[in-house]
């Protein structure tokens, strides 16, 4: 939605596809009444009936980080004290020289 | 964890659910407040001023931790009554509100004199600059990597928030790309004193059996689920 200066990022799925090809077929001409099946009223049928299709909904690159599906407060505990390993542990440890075989991911 | 974030908003660790559509209801924001950090109730995600106050209510029935509100000014469909926004907020006793789309300045002395912290959140230091000088209390640098609305630079988190840094006096937080500890270190290592997470789970809830409720009532506050397989995480409506 570049030409409308309202750039998003999404998820892909078929909705979004339909909205690309309106896109390229508009340019910079495109206007959002030309999309509005791909972006009105998307969020709750995404979120709340499930229907992943719906349309154009907000999906960051942090998705390609994301293995697992605790609960906030495994996610906030896990985070923080993974946080103060890296620092502690991995951080002071080249400082210290002493070689760290493991990856920042292992310190969990 | 102590950094000016915590300090700022009074919470333990220096983590900050971001505003995400149809995710950010109050048992999300409960859930992260209670589990230190800071949660957000998406603003327009209740379809009026009376809801977001019912919304607000309920999430203060969850938790006795801090927690704020996201409102975000987009070129919408149809225009908010954001000054009956702003008064829910403050009848609910909120004292963070996370702004974002536009500039939030013709509404910042609405938000003051109502002892409300304000946190923009930019995607380029030069409206990170304009929001520290209109008075915004802390800015959250949304770097490219972010989902929704990545502005129009297309700048990346390890640009943007070194030369944030440079720049700013305020305190400010790192969006987008942010996952884990390893990105709360890196962007700690960088300038912010704090992260925006926005991964929470879209998994479609249970089907509702009565009209009143959106969600399952039976999930304790604790319990919602705060993250996904890469299908179904979003991130914040920056």
């Amino acid at each position: 939605m570049r030409a409308l200066r309202n750039t998003e990022r999404v998820l892909n799925n078929k909705g979004v596809e339909r909205l690309l090809e309106k896109e390229r077929e508009k340019g910079k001409a495109l206007k959002i009444d030309d999309i509005l099946d791909e972006v009105a009223g998307v969020y709750p049928r995404v979120m709340i009936d499930g229907d992943m299709d719906a349309g154009a909904w907000s999906c960051g690159m942090v998705v390609g980080l994301i293995n697992d599906v605790p609960t906030v407060k495994e996610l906030i505990e896990r985070i923080m004290a993974e946080a103060e390993a890296i620092i502690r542990e991995r951080l002071a440890g080249f400082l210290d020289g002493v070689p760290k075989r493991r990856t920042a991911r292992a310190v969990a | 964890m102590k950094t000016a974030i915590t300090e700022l908003f009074g919470i333990q660790h220096p983590i900050i659910q971001g505003g995400m559509h149809y995710v950010g209801f109050a048992e999300l924001a409960a859930a992260v407040s209670n589990a230190g950090g800071l949660g957000i109730i998406t603003g327009l995600t209740q379809k009026t001023p009376e809801l977001l106050a019912r919304e607000i209510a309920r999430c203060r029935g969850m938790t006795d931790k801090p927690f704020g509100v996201n409102l975000t000014f987009l070129p919408t469909l149809s225009a908010p009554p954001y000054p009956e926004y702003i008064a829910a907020i403050r009848e609910g006793g909120v004292k963070i509100v996370e702004t974002a789309g536009r500039s939030p300045e013709q509404y910042m002395p609405a938000l003051k004199a109502a002892g409300i912290k304000v946190i923009h959140k930019c995607t380029s230091v030069r409206h990170s600059l304009k929001a520290e000088q209109i008075g915004c209390d802390a800015v959250s640098v949304d770097g490219f990597e972010c989902g929704g609305h990545p502005g129009e630079d297309d700048m990346p988190n390890m640009i943007l928030l070194p030369r944030a840094a440079d720049e700013l006096k305020i305190p400010f937080v790192a969006s987008g790309g942010m996952a884990d500890a390893r990105s709360l270190v890196a962007a700690l290592a960088m300038g912010p004193v704090a992260s925006t997470w926005a991964r929470a789970s879209s998994r479609p809830r249970r089907r509702r059996s009565t009209t009143t409720s959106r969600r399952p009532s039976s999930m304790p506050p604790n319990s919602t689920r705060a993250s996904s397989c890469a299908r179904s995480a979003i991130p914040s409506a920056c």
